[in-house]
């Protein structure tokens, strides 16, 4: 205990971008840190479940889908999937889980939440790179002409992920049901998002209704952007982004108003 | 020196709002140890949160040119499944530091927090005695003009009370304590002026027994609440049990239990 070491001071933004990197290692360290190869299951984690539903359901449906190999439409969709529902499962518990670091003024009540949605978004978008990487390399034929479009889909769904998980989060502090409805809510959507079928293929009534989930939009526009022949029927990115926009602004504003109440629970 | 100018806080609670400050202005000079007074939920620990800057008032202002430590409490401070290496580097990342910096932190807490192997364990095993040895270690490696202390000196054993009383007055030339505890005699002791909480109000009395007085005086006043009335049954009922097992321990005989020598 010779030399006590003084604290730098940083600029709010430097400051900010130092806690999120420091939760983030936090977010790796308490949840593959106990597994030997820890970094390895990272990416094995989203990689089995769409290789789980492409083996099940791969000769079944490979018809349905004329210009895409089904193994990649389902993976398509899945990690889309998985970055919509990543960001909201996790932030009901973003907040518990570090409480206790809240003390220290430089970590923000909103930090931990940030932490977890690039947690969600990077390991993401991690994936997917691995994953193309290895389907062209097995053979598939891919466009990358259209990875802004690409891009959009990704960063809509993660945002669409984050506005409700911050909504979720506000409302599972006040009524401790939200955490059980919730996984009965987010369970159906591998059905209802053309995960597993083009949305093209169903019928038209079914269509109509199907158009009004987001999430049928940007899965299916992300398909277009790898496969520019590939029909994605009357999707947009007009709705999804809308939802968004509005998502977010909801959750930033409920969660400002109750963050006091939040960290007390 | 911390100002506060028409500070106010209030929070959201299960039933209600809890309005904790009211237009608060005061000044807590330099170089004094702050003895925080008041009684349960009146708001100690979240006037030392605003203090730390942990949180944020709903208005008003809060002036200062000290450095100011975060709130050592029991409950704060460490993720509970992050070893006590982990919560070290984390506080260490989060201020910017670098590796031989936080080399020489992580050393530093070592030797003050002597807790051995489970330093590298999670922080949820830890006992209260060991949270306390790793969450004083680590802020007394830092360089603070005020150290906030949340109820923390109170639990540990002998050896970390004496270490904890050991560094106080190692700093006591730098730096200076605000300190939250309900042992009246640990805040006589180791203060020199006293804040007094209570409904909203504080008060800043630059003389503790002059604060002691107030708060005690306030406590008399407020005799027929009920809570107090109940811990004093309590507190009645636990020298009853103490006075019972000290007259037990005194017929019992020098070489150990009776019943297991049977």
């Amino acid at each position: 205990m010779s030399q006590p070491i003084p604290l730098p001071r940083h600029s709010p933004w430097r400051s900010q971008v130092l806690v999120i990197r420091a939760l983030f290692s936090r977010e790796i360290a308490t949840r593959f840190g106990q597994y030997r190869l820890g970094f390895v299951w990272m990416l094995l984690e989203p990689l089995l479940s769409v290789l789980m539903i492409g083996l099940l359901l791969g000769s079944l449906a490979g018809r349905a889908v004329p210009d895409i190999p089904y193994p990649f439409f389902i993976l398509q969709g899945k990690l889309l999937l998985n970055l919509f529902t990543g960001p909201i499962s996790s932030s009901i518990s973003a907040l518990k889980a570090n409480k206790g670091l809240l003390i220290y003024p430089n970590v923000r009540p909103l930090d931990p939440f940030l932490a977890r949605f690039f947690y969600e978004l990077l390991t993401t978008l991690f994936s997917f790179t691995v994953f193309t990487i290895v389907s062209m390399w097995l053979g598939v034929v891919v466009s990358l002409g259209h990875l802004d479009l690409l891009a959009a889909c990704y960063l809509i769904t993660w945002l669409m992920g984050c506005g409700l998980g911050l909504i979720f989060a506000v409302a599972s502090a006040y009524y401790k049901e939200v955490e059980k409805i919730m996984d009965v809510l987010l369970s159906p959507l591998v059905f209802v998002s053309a995960v597993m079928f083009p949305i093209a293929a169903l019928p038209r009534s079914v269509q109509e209704w199907l158009l009004y989930n987001p999430l049928v939009h940007t899965i299916e526009q992300s398909r277009k952007a790898l496969f520019p022949f590939y029909h994605a029927g009357e999707t947009g990115l007009f709705l999804p982004f809308t939802v968004a926009v509005v998502t977010l602004g909801i959750g930033l504003m409920l969660f400002h108003n109750s963050r006091d109440y939040m960290t007390r629970q | 020196m911390i100002e506060l100018r028409n500070v106010s806080k209030s929070y959201p609670v299960q039933d209600g709002i809890r309005q904790v400050l009211r237009d608060v202005s005061l000044v807590i000079p330099d170089r004094t140890n702050v003895a925080v007074l008041g009684p349960n939920g009146a708001g100690k620990s979240t006037f030392l949160r605003i203090i730390g800057g942990a949180e944020q008032a709903d208005s008003g202002s809060i002036i200062t040119d000290s450095d100011i430590s975060w709130p050592l409490g029991l409950n704060s401070g460490f993720q509970g499944s992050l070893s006590g290496r982990q919560n070290v580097l984390f506080v260490c990342q989060i201020n910017g530091l670098g590796s031989e910096t936080i080399r020489q932190v992580t050393a530093q807490v070592v030797a003050f927090a002597e807790i051995g192997e489970y330093f590298d364990m999670p922080v949820s095993t830890y006992s209260s005695g060991m949270r306390a040895r790793l969450s004083f270690g680590l802020s007394m490696s830092f360089k603070f003009d005020i150290y906030l202390i949340d109820e923390l000196t109170s639990v540990g054993d002998v050896l970390f009370r004496e270490k904890a009383k050991a560094a106080f007055q190692r700093i006591r030339e730098r730096a200076s304590l605000i300190f939250v505890s309900h042992n009246l005699s640990t805040l006589r002791k180791s203060c020199d002026s006293a804040l007094f909480l209570r409904d909203g109000l504080a008060d800043f009395y630059p003389d503790i027994d002059d604060g002691l007085n107030a708060y005690k005086q306030y406590i008399g006043s407020n005799r027929e609440d009920k809570g107090l009335r109940r811990a004093e049954k309590l507190a009645k009922k636990a020298a009853r049990r103490r006075a019972r097992l000290a007259r037990h321990s005194a017929q019992q005989p020098p070489d150990g239990n009776p019943y297991l020598d049977q």
